[in-house]
């Protein structure tokens, strides 16, 4: 048996299986369509809230280019922009994040960042390009879909108003209603109105400037009597008029900035008091303060000069109108300031604080410059740069845009580089 | 007429008159192929309805939508550009890869309705102009170019368009068309008594039938069979003669303008080669030159040289013309690569007047020479150059 086994070779059938080979495509439809129904679970899960906000002014914003930032956070973006039925205000519809519902009630408020370009907030000189930004505060109040937007941040509410006069000597009529009114660097109150008027007989100016103080601001220890906050506020202002508060015009940023109403404490301001008018108390003024004093102080020539360019410059940066002299301009800011910085040992005490202020302003300044560039560098170099004639608006505008850059850059070099020298004076006198 | 040995396993039977493959089998499957076809069409809703990719600049952002690009060509008034371009990138390849689908999947269920051979025919027909592969080259080159100066992201639509784009090449890959033709009608044996010479076969599924059906429909695929198709070289002359003419403006107008900084720099063909160049996008450089200079004029060129060759009876290198034939007619849908990278790039670059780019005159022209010698060369009949070559009836 075993013999004839080994004999004959064995023949067996192949046992047959279906094949599993193809199997493995079908993962390719099947990864397809999971990757398909995600992505719609999550648009629909995603589905912004459509919000309409009515600005007075559309200053610039696009659908689907305008963002929308809460906190910082980019939270959604224009949708459409379109002018109302009444032909006056804009409705602009907002896409926002769906996590923003809770956030949406009747104290919300939205405004306008950057819709006013101004060198006190250097940041928004961004704008002049990008166009502006919405910004959305969260506020309480029952949910809502519908808001009223305003053109800049809204102003600081303020609890208690009592309104003062003070007569300046300078220049108020650039200042803007709703500007802060500090004190040490606290914001006190704003200025609520500011007029220009003439007396025909005598044939004086007087440009009254009220103010609006706010008591709860100044956090008054051992208050005595009522809680009538005018006359608290009155009595507080007797003493500190006594030991020399003044009120005097700034500028912030300084050189540039628009004027605001600054009250301080000058020890050696003489005798003064609050002195009731006809309408509201009046606060006694300091001349000038910062450069204005320092104009006052020095004088004549060159650092008038100053003020001339610098105001030359800033109308120009503001209008971003062409004028290839603005580099001139520069090298003259720089050649005054120079001479500036010789003469300066007078005047350093009142310096100080300005310089202070400066730095302050210099980094954010040279941010600027910074964004400035990079945005024309990035438009210049988009579809590889090609050279460039000198004949379209827009074109010279952003020339002067990258000229403006170089100003502030150059600015903000000069005073970061000086400081010394001024802290020296100060030292020294 | 060639008789085809079964084949087994891989392989590929060639002609061996021209030297061209007949039949291939190696790597191909019709559940594969449906698989594929099956995921590029569900890919290409997400592709055209999600955002492509987005750029951010100067705080502000933009996003770039398949029909973004159309949108911004036809408000602009390219609309023979935004019509191409529509057809080429959004409606065939949706139309092609569902009836594709549809068929392999009725052959693989052994479903057989009359219409079965008439829509494969159609999606024969509708392969070269569906171009999502395309496409995405354009979006390659279009991405690169932006994204040489800002940041681009490439977003979700982007990502299904690339794994749409990939299985619809793969999908062709694996793809074997003599396969599904039998499986939609088996091919019947030549009657007894007739001889080679009394047969035509179908220039669509290859279907031989008795030389008495000239002119009548295929009885597999309802094409029009006949020995050659008339009026093919007067067809094909007159319209390279048109691409001969619209290649001049092609090259000489800007093909896109760019507003930067205010001023209107404008982009020919060759300008935009310069400057992926110059971005150090060399390869890409080159690859727009082949795509947008080179292949439109081998195509022009060759197709010229193919009509003399037919009208002279030349009987000199004619394996190498009919592969010159089979390469142009391969590579001639690439040249849209221009034309897709403009639609893509518009959009994204629209920041008002500091950069906006938009198409320009030589668009129109470059895409109509495009389509105008795409459809030439599907219409000439390279067997025409042989017929003549030796001598009537061959």
């Amino acid at each position: 048996m075993a013999e004839t086994t080994a004999a004959e070779p064995r023949r067996t059938l192949a046992e047959m299986r279906k094949s599993r080979a193809p199997g493995w495509i079908w993962a390719v439809p099947i990864a397809a369509l999971g990757i398909v129904i995600w992505l719609l679970l999550r648009s629909l899960s995603h589905r912004g809230i459509d919000v309409t906000v009515v600005f007075e002014d559309a200053a610039g914003m696009s659908a689907n280019g305008t963002k929308v930032m809460y906190r910082g956070l980019n939270v959604g973006t224009v949708s459409s922009v379109a002018l109302e039925d009444d032909g006056v205000h804009i409705r602009a519809h907002l896409d926002l994040n769906a996590d923003m519902q809770k956030l949406l009630t009747t104290g919300t408020r939205f405004y306008l960042q950057g819709a006013q370009p101004s060198f006190s907030d250097p940041a928004s000189l961004k704008s002049i390009v990008a166009g502006p930004t919405i910004v959305m505060i969260a506020g309480p109040g029952a949910p809502a879909r519908h808001f009223r937007g305003t053109a800049g941040e809204p102003p600081e509410t303020f609890a208690v108003k009592v309104p003062y006069l003070v007569r300046f000597q300078g220049a108020v009529g650039g200042m803007q209603v709703g500007s802060t009114v500090t004190l040490r660097g606290f914001t006190v109150g704003e200025v609520s109105s500011v007029t220009l008027s003439v007396d025909a007989r005598t044939g004086q100016i007087s440009t009254p400037v009220v103010v609006s103080l706010d008591p709860t601001r100044f956090h008054i220890r051992e208050l005595t009597g009522s809680h009538d906050w005018v006359a608290v506020m009155n009595q507080t202002l007797d003493t500190l008029v006594q030991h020399g508060l003044r009120a005097r015009l700034m500028q912030t940023p300084p050189l540039i900035g628009s004027p605001e109403v600054m009250l301080e404490v000058i020890p050696d301001a003489g005798m003064a008091q609050l002195t009731r008018g006809a309408d509201y108390p009046e606060i006694p003024t300091a001349e000038g303060g910062g450069l204005q004093d320092l104009t006052r102080k020095l004088g004549q020539l060159p650092v008038k000069e100053i003020g001339d360019n610098v105001r030359e410059i800033t109308a120009r940066l503001k209008a971003l109108s062409s004028s290839p002299q603005l580099e001139d301009s520069i090298k003259q800011l720089d050649r005054t300031l120079r001479e500036l910085q010789h003469t300066v040992h007078d005047a350093g005490p009142q310096i100080a604080p300005t310089i202070a202020s400066i730095h302050g302003t210099v980094d954010s300044l040279r941010k600027t410059a910074g964004d400035i560039d990079a945005t024309a560098a990035a438009a210049k170099s988009a579809m590889g740069g090609a050279a460039a004639s000198p004949d379209g608006n827009v074109q010279q505008a952003l020339h002067e845009l990258t000229e403006a850059a170089r100003a502030i850059r150059t600015l903000a070099d000069y005073i970061d580089q000086h400081p010394e020298s001024f802290l020296r004076g100060r030292q020294g006198s | 007429m060639q008789d085809l040995p079964s084949l087994q396993g891989g392989g590929a039977a060639v002609c061996p008159t021209c030297d061209h493959w007949l039949e291939r089998t190696s790597g191909r499957s019709i559940t594969a192929a449906l698989a594929c076809a099956l995921a590029t069409v569900l890919l290409l809703f997400p592709a055209n309805l999600l955002p492509l990719m987005s750029v951010s600049a100067l705080g502000m952002s933009r996003q770039s939508y398949i029909s973004s690009g159309v949108l911004a060509l036809w408000n602009a008034q390219w609309v023979i550009v935004a019509l191409m371009v529509t057809v080429f990138a959004i409606t065939l390849p949706f139309v092609r890869f569902t009836m594709l689908a549809v068929v392999l999947a009725s052959v693989r269920l052994n479903r057989r309705p009359s219409w079965l051979g008439r829509a494969f025919r159609w999606t024969i027909h509708l392969d070269v102009w569906s171009m999502p592969d395309v496409f995405l080259i354009g979006c390659a080159v279009g991405y690169s170019r932006v994204s040489a100066n800002l940041s681009v992201t490439i977003d979700w639509g982007g990502r299904c368009l690339i794994a749409a784009a990939l299985l619809s090449m793969l999908s062709r890959a694996t793809l074997d068309r003599r396969t599904v033709w039998r499986a939609i009608a088996p091919e019947q044996p030549l009657p007894s008594g007739q001889s080679s010479t009394h047969v035509i076969s179908c220039t669509t599924c290859d279907l031989v039938v008795p030389a008495e059906a000239q002119d009548e429909g295929c009885p597999r695929c309802g094409a029009r069979v006949s020995v050659r198709r008339r009026y093919a070289t007067s067809i094909t002359l007159a319209l390279i003669i048109a691409g001969f003419a619209l290649y001049l403006p092609a090259n000489i107008y800007p093909m896109s303008s760019d507003t930067q900084l205010g001023q209107l720099v404008p982009h020919r063909i060759v300008d935009g080669i310069m400057e992926l160049y110059r971005a150090g996008l060399w390869p890409l450089g080159i690859l727009i030159f082949c795509t947008s200079i080179a292949i439109p004029l081998l195509k022009l060129g060759g197709l010229g040289w193919f009509l003399l060759s037919v009208r002279r009876r030349s009987q000199h290198r004619l394996v190498l013309k009919t592969r010159l034939y089979r390469l142009i007619d391969e590579v001639g849908r690439w040249s849209n690569v221009d034309v897709f990278t403009i639609s893509v790039f518009v959009p994204l670059l629209q920041f008002g007047a500091l950069a906006s780019a938009r198409a320009d005159t030589g668009a129109t022209a470059f895409i109509l020479v495009v389509v105008l010698t795409m459809i030439a060369s599907r219409l000439f009949d390279p067997r025409l150059m042989w017929d003549a070559a030796l001598g009537p009836h061959g």
